[in-house]
């Protein structure tokens, strides 16, 4: 890998000490058996089709002071913040295009995985980005604003699966936050899929075996993502990774339909906060501004009254 | 709580049918014979006078994120004049902020309305002046076409050459503008503002001898 | 409608309030903005912590590596010290490389720990010659609104100090590597340098110093970033950088290392709360 001039770069040999400890090297049964235990629960407690959205599904807007609109999403462990800005010109652009673009990144923090990320863009950051954008584009009313683009930016502080359907959720949030024309609410949600057993909302351990490829060849493994407009009850995006059979995947559409919409309560419930959050906060400003224009009208009546005299 | 602030809408909210008796407006969209709000923010219903139609609208808290449309009354701030046009920076669009400036240019021929084959943009505006402006329609790909055509557009603030910052020149005529410190006069193409909206906490400095002004007349 | 005025005339804008000795934001010329602070929230690093100055937040995740020493250093480990300025964290930067401003930032921000031997290198090396930790302390900026190296330099040593190493074994012979991650122990932390940003503006007759600038005031006071950052170590001075055009009086210079003084204890504070308030919970 070609050295980067602009960072500090460490030694180019170092390994991570979870190397060399005992519990690195795990078969794939073995890591199989640790995911659910006899009673059918997961490492976390959760029900194989229960997803994080209902207990530990934190979201709030206005983080960012600097950005127009942004959210923040905690799925538990998975941490995601979203920032969106105003439209901007597209740059190296030369045809007139009727619809405006939207530009989406994702992107890693260098201690967001157990191992250390390098800050490059490396392809899964991309195809993250190119699937955040395939999502985003349905539900923005795009024609609004012709040969502009609007920068969604979508930073990962922590990575515990389900980081795209982390990511579209904040996006969501962030650009109805940002007042961007939307034509609907979009929400998402994600499944792993390892032989019969279908891990809704998955963490990172479910989805790193389920993309492992088991021994046993025909098994189902794999994972799935897809958003939803919820009031317009359209699927905006779908991806599916891995090798399954048909049924399993129509299966597996019905359980993310009815996750998708579990999580619009809550995506409303934090707008409707904020609109009255906002509303309540410019009345106040309002009535100060009114106190001074008040004081200020008082002081040009005696000025008048100066100049008259004078 | 809710009930002093209206009816709060968000994006993908049926707010009603759409017919001759209700007509989507700013924030919302039509789709199938409904009206869906696009924004979040709060339900606004206004009855049009000609028609006797309700508009529904949806008002954000924010400024939303649209772009300056032909025929808005824009504020901006001029960057380069040469002698065929001169570039601003689109600042405001109505009273709205933009948070991202624009690109606009003011072609010569569209300075003034009278006199259009005589206009030199070196005697009517100065990099710095701030100017009002009303949109054409867009032709080029990231320029807003604007123009000053109108007595009520040109230029609401400008610094003369050699002043202080901080300190515009007042308008003396509607092509003449004088600064209250140095007495520097300066041609400009001066914009008739319409007292009401004279901003007073802008005009803070001149306010003194614009009243002396008004007390002439 | 003071929205439109501070687009439109942003110099008088900004006078006027200076003018009247306060700042736009309310805050007298020597305010500083509340400093919250939150320690190992993230389970992916080692240690991590956030911390929110005013609404500058910046976090700092510390990764742990093995590696061999450097040749030419045998007994010395390894600490990279990264900044990210993402382009979320402001409208002014653009996706890619780092900036300018995010190297120098960088840069300047590793200098000061490096030069306040707050960590002693040595420690970090396991067997001479052969083994030492790498610690990647990556920072990232999520909302920059001025004084970013304050923010960076709370995070880094707050984060620094509850890093705690597990223990490694080395066989000589076999060169095999052990770490058990369950026995660990903290790393020494000796002192705890502390930043402080001022800017400074030129009224007509005179300079003003201003503490804790927002990115609004540092636009203000003349380009990116802040003009004068102080950096003390338990009140020795431990770098002091001054940028930008503007000249700065010798009494205003005094001033500010006795603010950066004042200021320095009052962070010290902070981070001690917390990092006690943590261990408290990691005993429940």
């Amino acid at each position: 890998m070609p050295l980067d001039y602009r960072r500090f770069n460490g030694p180019e040999d170092s390994v991570s000490y979870k190397r060399y400890t005992n519990k690195y090297y795990k078969g794939y049964d073995e890591l199989y058996k640790e995911l659910v235990d006899d009673k059918g629960r997961r490492k976390d407690g959760r029900a194989l089709d229960e997803a994080r959205s209902m207990c530990m599904f934190f979201a709030r807007t206005d983080l960012i002071s600097q950005a127009k609109g942004s959210a923040y999403i905690e799925l538990k462990k998975t941490k995601v913040v979203c920032s969106v800005f105003d439209p901007r010109e597209i740059p190296h652009q030369n045809e007139f295009s009727q619809l405006g673009q939207l530009y989406c990144e994702v992107k890693f923090a260098p201690f967001s995985c157990a191992q250390q990320r390098r800050p490059h863009v490396d392809a899964e950051d991309k195809s993250l980005s190119v699937a955040l954008r395939q999502a985003l584009e349905p539900t923005v009313c795009r024609h609004l604003f012709p040969n502009y683009q609007v920068d969604v930016f979508v930073y990962i502080l922590e990575h515990d699966g389900a980081c795209l359907a982390a990511a579209i959720n904040a996006a969501g949030l962030a650009l109805a936050n940002a007042s961007v024309p939307m034509y609907d609410i979009i929400t998402s949600s994600s499944v792993a899929i390892i032989g019969k057993k279908v891990f809704v909302d998955p963490t990172e351990a479910e989805e790193h075996l389920a993309m492992m490829s088991p021994e046993t060849e025909g098994t189902n493994h794999g994972i799935i993502t897809m958003s939803m407009l919820s009031e317009l009850k359209q699927v905006s995006d779908f991806v599916q990774i891995g090798s399954m059979d048909i049924e399993c995947v129509t299966e597996a559409m019905d359980i993310l339909e009815k996750e998708c919409e579990n999580i619009v309560p809550n995506i409303q419930k934090v707008l409707v906060h904020n609109v009255v959050q906002s509303f309540n906060q410019r009345k106040q400003l309002e009535a100060e501004a009114k106190e001074r224009e008040i004081a200020l009208n008082v002081k040009m009546e005696e000025w008048k009254k100066l100049l008259n005299a004078g | 709580m809710d009930k002093e602030i209206g009816k709060i809408c968000i994006p993908g909210m049926r707010l009603s049918l759409s017919n001759k008796e209700f007509i989507s407006g700013p924030g919302t969209y039509e789709l199938k014979g409904y009206i869906y709000a696009t924004l979040a923010g709060i339900l606004k219903m206004e009855e049009d006078e000609k028609t006797k139609a309700t508009i529904i609208s949806v008002e954000s808290p924010r400024t939303p994120s649209v772009l300056p449309k032909a025929g808005d009354i824009v504020t901006a701030k001029v960057t380069v004049v040469n002698s065929r046009l001169v570039q601003c920076m689109i600042l405001c669009v109505g009273s709205s902020i933009l948070v991202r400036p624009y690109k606009g240019v003011l072609k010569k021929e569209d300075i003034k309305s009278t006199d259009k084959d005589r206009i030199d943009p070196y005697k009517c505006f100065r990099p710095g002046d701030v100017i009002l402006a009303r949109v054409l329609p867009m032709t080029e790909i990231h320029w807003y076409h604007l123009s000053t055509a109108e007595n009520e557009l040109g230029v609401v603030i400008a610094v003369a050459e050699g002043s202080p910052q901080g300190i515009s020149m007042v308008p003396i005529s509607w092509s003449e503008m004088q600064c209250p410190k140095t007495l520097v006069k300066e041609p400009r193409k001066v914009a008739r503002v319409i007292p009401e909206n004279i901003n007073q906490t802008m005009f803070k400095d001149s306010k003194e001898s614009n009243k002396e002004s008004i007390d002439v007349k | 409608m003071a929205e439109i005025y501070k687009l439109i005339h942003p110099l008088k804008y900004f006078n006027d309030y200076i003018s009247r000795e306060i700042r736009p934001d309310g805050r007298k010329f020597h305010e500083c903005r509340n400093i919250k602070l939150n320690v190992n929230s993230l389970k992916t690093a080692e240690a991590s912590a956030v911390v929110k100055c005013g609404n500058t937040t910046v976090v700092c995740g510390i990764q742990l590596e093995l590696a061999s020493p450097k040749a030419e250093e045998p007994d010395f480990g390894y600490l990279v010290t990264n900044l990210e300025l993402p382009a979320l964290c402001s409208s002014k930067y653009r996706p890619g490389p780092p900036s300018d401003h995010a190297q120098v930032t960088n840069y300047l921000v590793s200098n000061i720990i490096v030069n306040s031997k707050c960590i002693d290198l040595k420690d970090l090396c396991i067997v001479p010659d052969k083994l030492a930790w790498v610690l990647y302390c990556d920072m990232v900026c999520l909302d920059n609104d001025g004084s970013l190296v304050d923010a960076c330099i709370i995070a880094l040593i707050s984060s620094l100090k509850t890093l705690r190493l597990p223990t490694v074994t080395y066989d000589a012979e076999t060169e095999d590597i052990n770490v058990d991650p369950d026995i660990r122990t903290p790393l020494k932390v000796y002192g705890l340098p502390v930043a402080t940003s001022f800017s400074v503006y030129k009224l007509p007759e005179r300079d003003i110093l201003i503490t804790d600038p927002s990115i609004y005031e540092e636009e203000m006071c003349g380009g990116i970033g802040s003009n004068f950052i102080v950096c003390s170590n338990q009140s020795l001075l431990c770098g002091t950088q001054k940028f930008g055009g503007s000249n700065l009086p010798p009494e205003s210079q005094e001033e500010a290392l006795k603010i950066s003084r004042d200021r320095a204890n009052v962070v010290e504070k902070v981070i001690e709360t917390c990092l006690a308030n943590n261990c408290e919970i990691n005993e429940i």
